[in-house]
């Protein structure tokens, strides 16, 4: 008896307060944010007073328009509709700008399906990303992998910037990412959850650099986050960052080309593998090598040889070693010398290998002493040639 | 009338009700034919379909006077053994003979019935006339004589219509105990089939046996079993159904307790893994009991086709049987509360369809789901070539109009579309028709409480599951508690040559149930 | 009907029981309290040691059943200990239990509003639960058992699953450096592991409906091994998906952890909703025993109230006690209390029942 009436007063417990049509709900894909009052800023806001000496930023909501996204064929023309809806307005805090749109939106917003962040350079300078990024990182409706950007210029217009065949921008710059294996430059992208770890433990890190054209994104490279105030101090591209990807061993292909007797060579890298040795232990006087092994094949050649001929293989390995520690130099001067900010796996090694040492030193890595800055860093390249094609010489 | 029970004897008088019958009938036998036949007359209210007929015995004996009910006897048996061995043996008889002499020759050599008895009181006379005997009076003596003769006209056997199946016996119950019995005989000739055999109803006398092989069912199940059928005290017995409405632990309970089926094979081979088959006169469908949970998800062909196949079959009913029961409720769920649950393409273009549609999710769920319900039922009571056509139609039609016409999703309409059709592999209709039930609780948990209240409704209905037991047994064996001997035919069905052991549900005393003889 | 055994417990299901017992709410904040303790991966050492310890307790439990078999723990407790300090150490678990109902609504409560539902008032989503709770506890003791034998592999499912799709995203390399810690360390890393474990204890009092047997004992340890090899794994596949810092910086790391798990293509998402559903079913284990073992206990004090009478009449006590923390902190500091509680009253049971019983032995035989 007792049981029937447990169950009846279940029936009576209707409220349905948390029933939403999905129709309802507007689902936020991206979110690019802007320091406010730059020329582009439109509509009249009722914003609230700004306690004394914070920033106001804009931010924009890319909303999808679900209905719209079977007829649209991406960015709006004549007679088409748009697939998104791109909604801004300014504050002070995340929260606040959140309630803005909710109350301009005919939809409820809705972030669980958020793809991407994006902030401009001006705003990632300033102590702006350390603190909004807070709210994605805090929200229980968000994820850890949806990914941070970081972008030249006006972050909103990189909402805006798709191929015609795209429907969301946002989306774009995600089918970008997953199709980077293919391309020659691979960049390693930037997750919530990654960069939450990092600043928790304090450490640099990088996210991804992205210049918004008219009908595209390009991702150029990565801006470069310090540890101490979590700011972007630089950004590494091209060749940069294929040296960076070489020594952190996050690599999965790529081309490096070099001068081979009068004409140039490419050498696809197939496989990479980085390993780091710490040589000497003294603080002051960090000595670290690292040993990088890259094996792959030869794809292209202006200049003919005999490549079934030992010799030849070793000059080409060595021009290609050559090669190699060329980008690795680059990358580690720039990190080290220039914006003083490991983001090479320095500290990660140490930390792993010589708990120790790392405690001892992690306090001033970067900054203080500055032992990341004053390490001697040398890198031992190993380049192995597999193959040079299905022929040896093309005339 | 006289039940044996457990030795004793119980006497059961008529009733007869009506002040019109009332009149002058006396509950007592007389010594003449005459006098009997018209007393009869009176109790039953003069019926056309009573028939008497005098055969005098010997040139000057007594006449002899037989009384049955017209179509409910064999006639041809009558005319030729009955009547003609009485008109043909007065040769006989001596002409001072005393009325009983001739009774007891009449009965014991002459009439080449093989089942006659006596009869000492008017109602078990006319209770057995309406069974359909021949009662023999004779002129002179109290004695009655019941010539059992029965010869209605009946269904032939046939496959079940309920449970068909593609590989197995087609032959089905019909509607006389005896034949069923017979079936089941047949199937099973192992001198430990035994047979208890009862009456229940007060005014229709209904024979209900119980069949139960010694040696693997335990005698204390079939001991309760008659218990509770004894103590119904009902009018009539028209359905097992109405014996297993009034025998089931708990009639609360959404889930069927006991088992009806139509087929005989089915029925041994409950009565093979120690339960009790229940039979009653006038119904082809027969009760298995016990039955757990996982009973109702098997279908005969399992034991017939080979292992790999049937166990195929056995796991897609079973996510057959989810998706029936939460499939609806989780699209309720999922569009009014769960929107992240979505993948983020499939959430578009649902939110995209659902553009226009005027109705909340839940409202739309429930009238799909009562759309079909109400279409079923129609289905059923149209004459089958229409009865088809309408379930198509219905369907595709009606699902059509409603989405073209914006009243509903397309999602809905393949959401209500699987629902249906995962709940027609279900081979036990009873149990489809608890699904059903269910399904419709957990459509209105989701309503208000979303994933949540899904889960507290799952964990509602497991509560009780375990809590039911039929007669001793937790139905959610072999679930909880299991063994490894009933896990081998639950969810996948093993190779014959592995289960070597009879199910350990009902506790049986014969624990084997097959094995290999060992070759040379 | 007496004929069947199917009111005891058959002993091959006692490891699925005592597994049950102890999973419930604390493997969800596991991973951060035991990574914060030891600062570092090592944690599953620590995790090892208490358990190891707490399979040395099981088997006492088993033994003091298999003492007294088929004797309910008041029976024992009265002949061993006397009838006045029964009386006061149930009373004591009572109020535990209830504590501990407390908590279960609550987290309860707080994890689907934070997960599942906004708007919808906290109360209401404690409530439905609390009655289903008392749904299960006004049934039938043995069906708690079976309900348990129900669950379980649902339970356990969802855990492979989550590890299954993390593999992906485990990193290895978070796990470094290993054995970086000192004694100091993981003394201090164990003594906060061992409630953990707690949930051993209930079988104790469920022990009258075990069939007879020489095996409970190790079944018993079954179980917990079973136990201490989840929460290892949980361990570490926090630490090794989200990274150390993270593990120590999130409130409920299994869940996060959850969130991160991704079914090969992407085409379901959110995997800590419905990992958190399927955990509710240990939850609600955990507060249906929360439940009746106050029940029990009272039941055994005042032997003349009914049973239904105590549950109707506790479990509102528990809904308005778990009320009172305010915020976050203050549910996880009751909780840890009436872990420690638990730990120090009943704990402790098995071990001075079997002592009593050995002092009893020797002044009978001397």
């Amino acid at each position: 008896m007792v049981r029937l009436l447990c169950l009846v007063l279940c029936i009576l417990l209707t409220g349905c307060w948390d029933r939403r049509e999905i129709e309802d709900v507007g689902f936020i894909v991206g979110v690019a944010i802007d320091v406010a009052g730059s020329k582009d800023s439109s509509s009249a806001e009722d914003a609230t007073q700004a306690p004394e000496g914070e920033r106001t930023y804009r931010m924009t909501f890319q909303q999808v328009s679900p209905s719209n996204i079977q007829q649209a064929s991406g960015k709006s023309g004549g007679g088409q509709q748009q697939a998104y809806w791109n909604i801004s307005s300014e504050g002070n805090t995340m929260m606040e700008v959140v309630k803005f749109i909710a109350a301009r939106s005919p939809r409820v917003p809705f972030f669980e399906h958020q793809k991407a962040v994006l902030f401009s350079e001006e705003v990632a300078k300033s102590e702006g990303f350390r603190e909004l990024i807070d709210f994605f990182i805090r929200s229980p409706e968000m994820r850890r992998n949806t990914r941070v950007y970081v972008v030249k210029g006006m972050a909103k217009v990189a909402l805006d910037a798709a191929p015609p065949d795209i429907k969301l921008p946002a989306f774009y710059l995600d089918r970008i990412i997953a199709n980077m294996e293919k391309s020659s430059r691979v960049i390693p992208e930037s997750q919530l959850g990654d960069i939450h770890e990092r600043m928790l433990s304090r450490r640099s890190f990088t996210a991804l650099h992205v210049v918004p054209g008219k009908q595209d994104v390009s991702i150029v490279g990565n801006a470069v986050f310090s540890s101490e105030d979590n700011r972007m101090v630089g950004a590494l591209d091209g060749e940069d960052v294929e040296g960076r990807n070489l020594i952190t061993g996050e690599y999965y292909s790529g081309a490096i080309k070099a001068k081979f007797r009068d004409g140039i060579f490419t050498y696809n890298i197939t496989k990479v593998k980085s390993s780091i040795e710490l040589e000497d232990p003294t603080p002051e006087n960090l000595k670290v090598t690292i040993k990088i092994k890259v094996e792959g094949n030869i794809s292209e050649t202006f200049e003919q040889a005999d490549f079934f001929h030992p010799g030849v293989l070793e000059e080409l390995e060595s021009l290609i070693e050559d090669e190699l520690v060329r980008l690795t130099e680059r990358a580690v001067i720039k990190c080290q010398k220039e914006y003083e900010t490991d983001v090479l796996g320095l500290s990660e090694y140490l930390s792993k290998r010589y708990p120790k040492l790392w405690v001892s030193v992690k306090n001033d890595w970067e900054t203080g002493m500055k032992y990341f800055t004053k390490s001697d860093i040398t890198i031992k390249p190993e380049a192995q040639i597999r193959t040079s094609g299905v022929i040896i010489k093309s005339r | 009338m006289i039940t044996i029970y457990r030795g004793r004897t119980v006497k059961v008088a008529i009733r007869v009700n009506g002040q019109q019958n009332q009149e002058n009938f006396k509950r007592s036998l007389y010594s003449t034919v005459h006098e009997n036949i018209d007393n009869i007359r009176k109790l039953l209210g003069s019926p056309t379909d009573l028939v008497t007929r005098k055969i005098t015995i010997g040139p000057n004996g007594p006449a002899c006077g037989l009384v049955f009910m017209e179509e409910l006897v064999d006639m041809k048996l009558l005319n030729e053994s009955v009547i003609q061995s009485i008109q043909g043996c007065s040769q006989t008889f001596h002409p001072h003979q005393s009325a009983n002499e001739i009774f007891m020759q009449l009965r014991d050599t002459i009439l080449p019935i093989a089942h006659l008895q006596n009869a000492f009181t008017l109602d078990d006379v006319v209770l057995k006339m309406l069974e359909g005997q021949t009662a023999l009076f004779l002129d002179g003596t109290k004695q009655v004589l019941l010539l059992d003769t029965p010869g209605w006209k009946e269904r032939n056997i046939e496959e079940a219509p309920s449970e068909k199946v593609v590989r197995g016996p087609r032959d089905g119950f019909i509607e006389n105990i005896a034949v069923n019995l017979s079936l089941v005989r047949r199937k099973l000739m192992d001198p430990n089939l035994h047979v208890r055999s009862l009456t229940v109803g007060k005014r229709s006398r209904k024979k209900v046996i119980i069949l139960y092989i010694s040696g693997i069912a335990r005698i204390e199940l079939v001991d309760e079993l008659e218990r509770r059928i004894s103590s119904i005290i009902v009018d009539t017995v028209p359905e097992t159904g109405t014996i297993e409405q009034w025998i089931e632990d708990s009639f609360l309970s959404p889930f069927p307790q006991l088992q009806n089926t139509e087929r005989p094979d089915r029925a041994v081979s409950g009565l093979v893994n120690g339960r009790a088959v229940i039979l009653v006169d006038g119904t082809p469908f027969a009760l298995i009991a016990p039955v757990t949970l996982s009973h109702h998800l098997k279908s005969q062909e399992d034991d017939y086709d080979r292992w790999p196949i049937s166990s195929f079959l056995r796991i897609l009913r079973h996510i057959a049987a989810i998706i029936s029961i939460f499939l609806p409720a989780l699209y309720i769920a999922l569009i009014e509360y769960h929107h992240g649950l979505i993948p983020t393409k499939l959430a578009f273009s649902i939110a995209g369809t659902r553009e226009g549609v005027p109705f909340p999710a839940f409202v739309e769920a429930y009238m799909m789901e009562f759309t079909m319900e109400i279409l079923r039922e129609a289905g059923i009571r149209l004459p089958t070539p229409i009865g088809q056509t309408i379930g198509i139609v219905g369907g595709l039609v009606i699902g059509e109009a409603a989405v073209q016409a914006g009243v509903v999703s397309p999602i809905m309409v393949i959401v209500v579309a699987l629902t249906a059709i995962s709940s027609f592999t279900m081979p036990s209709y009873a149990f489809a028709s608890s699904l059903r039930l269910l399904r419709f609780s957990f459509m209105a948990a989701a309503t208000v409480f979303g994933l949540y209240g899904i889960m507290l409704c799952f964990i509602a209905f497991s509560i009780h599951i375990t809590n039911l037991h039929v007669l001793g047994i937790p139905y959610s064996a072999p679930l909880a508690p299991g063994t490894i001997t009933d896990w081998k035919s639950m969810i996948l069905r093993f190779p014959l040559t592995l289960m070597r052991r009879r199910t350990r549900l009902t506790e049986p005393q014969d624990k084997t149930r097959s094995r290999r003889r060992p070759t040379p | 009907m007496s004929v069947y055994d199917y009111d005891q417990i058959r002993t091959t299901d006692i490891p699925i029981i005592v597994t049950t017992m102890q999973l419930g709410v604390g493997i969800l904040t596991l991973p951060k309290i035991v990574a914060e303790i030891m600062g570092s991966s090592d944690g599953w050492l620590v995790i090892l040691i208490s358990g190891i310890v707490m399979l040395g307790i099981g088997a006492l439990i088993g033994q003091v059943i298999n003492r007294f078999p088929g004797q309910s723990l008041l029976s024992i407790s009265n002949q061993l200990l006397g009838i006045w300090i029964t009386r006061f150490i149930f009373l004591l678990l009572a109020l535990i239990g209830l504590a501990y109902l407390a908590v279960v609504l609550r987290i309860t409560g707080m994890l689907a509003k934070l997960y599942f539902f906004d708007l919808t008032p906290i109360e209401v989503l404690i409530l439905i639960f609390a009655l289903v709770i008392i749904y299960c506890v006004a049934g039938l003791r043995i069906a708690i058992m079976r309900i348990c034998l129900l669950f379980l592999p649902i339970i356990i499912g969802i855990l492979i699953i989550i590890f299954l799709f993390n593999l992906g995203h485990m990193r290895w390399d978070n796990l470094e450096p290993y054995f970086t810690a000192d004694w100091r360390d993981i003394v201090r890393g164990t003594a906060t592991a061992l409630p953990s474990y707690n949930g051993i204890i209930i079988f104790l009092f469920y022990g009258y409906l075990a069939k007879t047997s020489p095996k409970i004992p190790r079944m018993i340890m079954i179980g917990t091994s079973v136990v201490i090899t989840l929460y290892i794994l949980v361990f570490i596949f926090s630490v090794g998906v989200l990274g150390l810092y993270t593990t120590i910086n999130t409130i409920f790391p299994t869940i996060e952890m959850a969130k991160e798990a991704e079914v090969p293509g992407g085409f379901f998402e959110r995997l800590q909703s419905i990992f958190f559903a399927v955990w509710m079913l240990a939850i609600f284990t955990s507060g249906v025993f929360a439940l009746d073992i106050s029940t029990m206990m009272l039941e055994s004090i005042f032997q003349k109230v009914s049973k239904i009478t105590w549950i109707l009449s506790l479990a509102p006590i528990g809904y308005f006690l778990s009320m009172i923390p305010r915020n976050e902190v203050e549910i996880l500091s009751m909780s840890s209390w009436a872990a420690i509680a638990l730990f120090a009253v009943a704990i402790p049971l098995p071990i001075i029942l079997l002592i009593a019983d050995r002092v009893k032995r020797r002044t009978a035989h001397g």
